[in-house]
């Protein structure tokens, strides 16, 4: 396993950004060790994970940071954006204040990441359903307005996690114009997508 | 018209009569069959016209769309726009004939079908009925028996009332038929003859607008000619065009100017390695690239060319490679042929040559647009210039021939270019050369070159000259072997070094002799006067029983300078960062009554007053080590220690912890063990003090001195975990960059990074967990064994004052940490 583990075709950075506590961390844990932790602790600096996913016969090695939300705990360097492909801008939709915040996220991306950065706006805790504070329309309009593509999860029920990070990860695979495009289809179609016509 | 039947046939009901109506009872039916059979046909023809019009009108609409392409084309725009309101316009009147067709021939004829023809239909039924009463009148008329003459009469009765009924009826029938086949011609001709005028009206119209178009369309055909001659033209020339390959090929290898750009292949130096095509060009003194879509951005891959060089690379399986080498990184290109790899090499050559001769340039680069951040580069740019202000730094150190260009950064003097050869030769565990004016220096570098210089080092080096030079001198035209002999001798073999600092009542005559040649053009400081050794021999009197070492804060930023550099801000706002954070250190220390109150002490020595230079004759391109070493007090007085515990180790020891240069210089000098430990002390190395010190300069002169980086104390603790528990960002940066292990275990199992968590210092974790990272990544990597991240994300922590200490920094609320933050990032 580990061998294999070093075999990649594609290397992907790829970010989470956005206020502290909307669930960046449980959302990697989740997509990279399928574990969700209700007593996490804050993220100070930032973390790494990586997990390995087929696209169309190509490994893509996802490196993932997990940036720190809480002022105090980020470091002074915002490099770490740099060479990132995707980025991951969480809000808590039962948090209104998160969502505000957003617009500062975005701005800091501009600031320092990579023009070309393919970024998901990700409303995290969708099983709160009772708690909603953010209609899905409205960062759907949002997300549409500023470019952005939207999905929204839980890390708790891990209601569209692989989703998210599969679609940022496969969308990157065709944006960056300095890898040769590949066809990318998604694996669960593809028998249904065959030609039919000669 | 024709006359039909006479009627007596009728009345009679003749043979004659009864073939006439079935003759004309076929008639009327084959007409009303061939009606029928035309009433559907035409039915067919209007609708499969209708079907036609609404697919013309659907291409009209197609043609709309079309023109929309042509609307940066008036003329054409135009054009097209009156040809589809032809096509339209005859649509139109399609659709009005189609019309017509309807109402005229179908709705005249199926008229004419249900009256006429169905009325003598319907007539014939009644016919039939009353011929077959009559006839039966007649059967019982003549079946009357002679007998009964009432039966008889009453026959006779209805004989002849079903007699005038039949032919009254067969007159009526007659009379339908007849009528019928009369009006049936007049009735169909009419009918066609209005569909025919339906159809002239189509073609007028149709001819009508194609005269009022006739103008327009006559010039667009003009047009048109004048258009496909502008194409043969055109034609013509491009035939040509495969001239210009060669035309293109010839320009590409013969020209010999240095203006150079083209695409080249890229080796990616990420963790995959993979080549990618972009066009290269050389723009202020640097290489830069841009992507062949259209994005408007460019990358620059050499900051500066003058620190670079090219050759080619014959390794690796691909052919035309070439490498461009800077001190820090290295990059792989492959042109497209042996002709443009050797045209891109000399170019490149040519283009280094040229900046290098006019290396004055320093303005108007262009910004990378990818990294904006780029724009403060890692390495502090400072002019090479002012290392020579450094006292004695004019001279080689060693030969002391003027404008010396080279350095050597752990001795922290400068070089002629010989004598740099010869250090080069000792191996670097004796001598890091390194060019004034070619390399980029770091700041920690420039930091010890500041508290060092070729005064300084010379009086430890070369404090007994004299004494047993059986050696030549070497200066500035001497031969090779003066230099090398003299220098191994200066360094290696620490021939010339001064003395261990001795208690004055044991060793006076030779304490003065050293300082015979000190007081030659030195003079001491205002402050920290009546300290120089040569004042204390004179004036000991109860004997010398300690010693110790103190700061020593020699190379301040000095306010007045910037005026006289001001022809050059490229150097002040570079360093400004630095200075403003210096300022209050610097009333603090000239403001200590302590310095003089320990000085004044006659029982104690204070080793390293004697190499102290007076500071207003120091220049003040950077404060030197001020801003790692904030949060220390001056005041403190310098730890005593007794004669019996003084020997090159302890000096070195005491050194570190004050950060005192030039007695570190003098204690290696004097021969102290790297490897050595204190055992009084925790068996704390040189660098677990200099660390405590929480100065970089020292860190950084230790390490270039060979000190061991991964030391660990009786408590297992290394420097790097002794920076990270002190919340020194600066030295734990100073300590991986020089590659320090940052997962060993202190004996309590702890790794540095747990105690970054511990003390909640996200800067440190980041730099601990990045530089992981990297490590795992590095291996992918076979040219730069470096993410760029990585190196971005170091790049940042390098233009960190050293002043940020985690004790400053704790002091702030977030927000001070946020604004500190932004103009750290956007200064420039």
């Amino acid at each position: 396993m580990g061998a294999r583990e070093d075999e990649y075709d594609y290397l992907f950075k790829v970010v989470l950004i956005g206020d502290s506590g909307v669930g960046k961390s449980n959302l990697l844990s989740r997509f990279t060790r399928n574990e969700f932790n209700l007593e996490s602790k804050s993220t100070i600096g930032v973390e790494f994970a990586t997990r390995s996913i087929e696209v169309d016969g190509k490994t893509i090695k996802a490196q993932i940071w997990d940036t720190a939300g809480q002022e105090r705990y980020r470091a002074i360097t915002s490099a770490y954006y740099r060479g990132a492909v995707g980025a991951l801008l969480v809000y808590d939709i039962a948090k209104h204040l998160t969502y505000e915040n957003v617009e500062r996220w975005l701005r800091e991306l501009r600031d320092h990441a990579d023009q070309n950065i393919v970024i998901m706006l990700v409303g995290n805790k969708s099983d709160l359903r009772h708690l909603r504070s953010v209609p899905t329309d409205e960062a759907k309009l949002f997300a549409e307005r500023n470019g952005l593509s939207f999905i929204e999860t839980s890390a708790l029920d891990s209601t569209n996690v692989e989703t998210a990070f599969q679609n940022i990860l496969t969308g990157d695979v065709l944006h960056p114009s300095n890898v040769e495009p590949i066809d990318v289809k998604p694996t669960v179609t593809a028998d249904v997508r065959k030609p039919c016509c000669h | 018209m024709r006359a039909t039947i006479e009627f007596e046939e009728c009345l009679k009901d003749s043979p004659r009569f009864r073939q006439f109506v079935s003759k004309e009872e076929s008639d009327i039916e084959h007409l009303e069959q061939r009606l029928e059979k035309i009433i559907k046909l035409c039915n067919v023809a209007v609708d499969s016209g209708k079907e036609y019009v609404k697919n013309q009108s659907a291409f009209a609409m197609s043609l709309w769309d079309l023109q929309q392409h042509f609307l940066d084309n008036k003329n054409a725009h135009n054009a097209l726009g009156k040809l589809i309101h032809c096509f339209q316009e005859m649509n139109k009147f399609h659709t009005i004939l189609l019309d017509q067709a309807s109402r005229t021939v179908l709705k005249n004829l199926s008229v004419f079908v249900k009256d006429d023809i169905n009325q003598v239909k319907d007539y014939k039924g009644h016919f039939l009925k009353v011929s077959e009463g009559y006839d039966n009148a007649l059967i019982k008329n003549a079946q009357a028996s002679k007998n009964r003459p009432q039966e008889m009469q009453e026959a006779a009765n209805i004989l002849s009332a079903s007699k005038s009924c039949f032919q009254h009826t067969a007159l009526d029938y007659v009379n339908y038929i007849t009528l019928a086949q009369a009006r049936k011609v007049p009735s169909i001709l009419s009918t066609l003859l209005d569909y025919y005028q339906a159809c002239v009206t189509y073609y007028h119209q149709g001819f009508d607008l194609c005269n009022d178009f006739d103008e327009f369309f006559k010039n667009i055909s003009e047009d048109l000619n004048a258009l496909r001659g502008d194409y043969q033209q055109l034609e013509k020339a491009m035939q040509n065009r495969h001239m210009s390959v060669n035309r293109y090929c010839d320009s590409n290898t013969n020209s010999t100017s240095n203006k150079i750009e083209g695409y080249l292949f890229k080796k990616k130096s990420k963790g995959f390695k993979t080549w990618c095509r972009r066009w290269f060009y050389l723009s202020d003194n640097q290489l830069v690239y841009r992507k062949r879509s259209n994005e408007d951005s460019f990358s620059v891959m050499e900051e500066d060319l003058r620190i670079c060089s090219v050759r080619p690379v014959n390794e690796g399986d691909r052919r035309f490679c070439f490498e461009v080498i800077s001190p820090t990184k290295s990059h792989i290109l492959q042109a497209d042929s042996a002709d443009m790899l050797s045209l891109w090499i000399s170019a490149l050559q040519h283009s280094i040559g040229a900046a290098i001769q006019h290396d004055s340039t320093h303005h108007s680069r262009p910004q990378s647009t990818n990294a904006p951040n780029n724009s403060l580069p890692a390495k502090r740019r400072i002019h090479w210039e002012e290392f020579l202000k450094i006292p004695g730094n004019a001279y080689c150190c060693d030969c002391r021939s003027p404008e010396p260009r080279w350095a050597s950064i752990n001795l922290g003097i400068t070089l002629c270019i010989e004598c740099s050869g010869v250090h080069r030769s000792l191996g670097v565990h004796y001598s890091k050369v390194r060019s004034l004016t070619l390399d980029a220096w770091e700041s920690e570098n420039v930091k010890v070159m500041m508290e060092l210089g070729n005064e300084v080092v010379n009086r430890i080096y070369e404090a007994r000259i004299g004494d047993d030079c059986g050696l030549k001198k070497p200066t500035e035209q001497c031969e090779i072997g003066v230099r090398e002999a003299w220098i191994k001798a200066k360094y290696v073999e620490r021939r010339f070094v001064c003395g261990m600092p001795k208690p004055q009542e044991l060793l006076a005559s030779e304490t003065a002799e050293v300082l015979s040649i000190d007081s030659g053009g030195v003079v001491e400081d205002g402050e920290s006067g009546g300290s120089g050794i040569a004042k204390r021999a004179t004036l000991s009197l109860g004997g010398t029983r300690k010693w110790a070492v103190k700061k020593l804060r020699r190379r301040q930023k000095q306010r007045p300078i910037p005026k006289t550099l001001s022809d050059d801000p490229s150097i002040y706002n570079t360093a400004k960062t630095g200075d403003e954070l210096e300022d209050d250190d610097d009333d603090e220390s000239i403001n200590i009554p302590s310095m003089s109150l320990s000085i004044s002490r006659d029982d104690l020595l204070v080793i390293g007053d004697d190499l102290a230079l007076d500071r207003l004759e120091t220049p003040g391109i950077l404060g030197s080590d001020q801003e790692s070493t904030d949060g220390e007090s001056d005041a403190e007085s310098p730890e005593e220690l007794p004669f019996s515990q003084l020997d090159a180790n302890q000096l070195l020891y005491m050194a570190s912890v004050v950060h005192n240069l030039p007695v570190m210089c003098m204690a290696f000098a004097l021969g102290a063990d790297k490897m050595w430990k204190n055992p009084q002390d925790r068996q704390r190395s040189f660098l677990h003090q200099a660390v405590i010190s929480g100065s970089v300069m020292a860190c950084e002169f230790l390490l270039l001195n060979g000190a061991a980086i991964d030391a660990v104390d009786e408590m297992g603790y290394s420097a790097l975990h002794i920076s990270t528990a002190k919340g020194h960002i600066a030295q734990v940066y100073l300590l991986l960059k020089h590659k320090a292990a940052y997962d060993l275990s202190s004996s309590d199992g702890k790794k540095a990074l747990d105690i970054a968590v511990d003390q909640e210092n996200a800067d440190i974790v980041t730099l601990l967990r990045l530089t992981q990272l990297n490590d795992e990544i590095g291996p992918n990597d076979e040219y730069n064994g470096e993410d760029e991240t990585y190196k971005n994300v170091m790049k940042d922590f390098s233009k960190l004052p050293a002043s940020q200490t985690r004790v400053l920094r704790q002091r702030h609320d977030s927000n001070t940490l946020e604004s500190q933050r932004s103009s750290l990032t956007n200064s420039d």
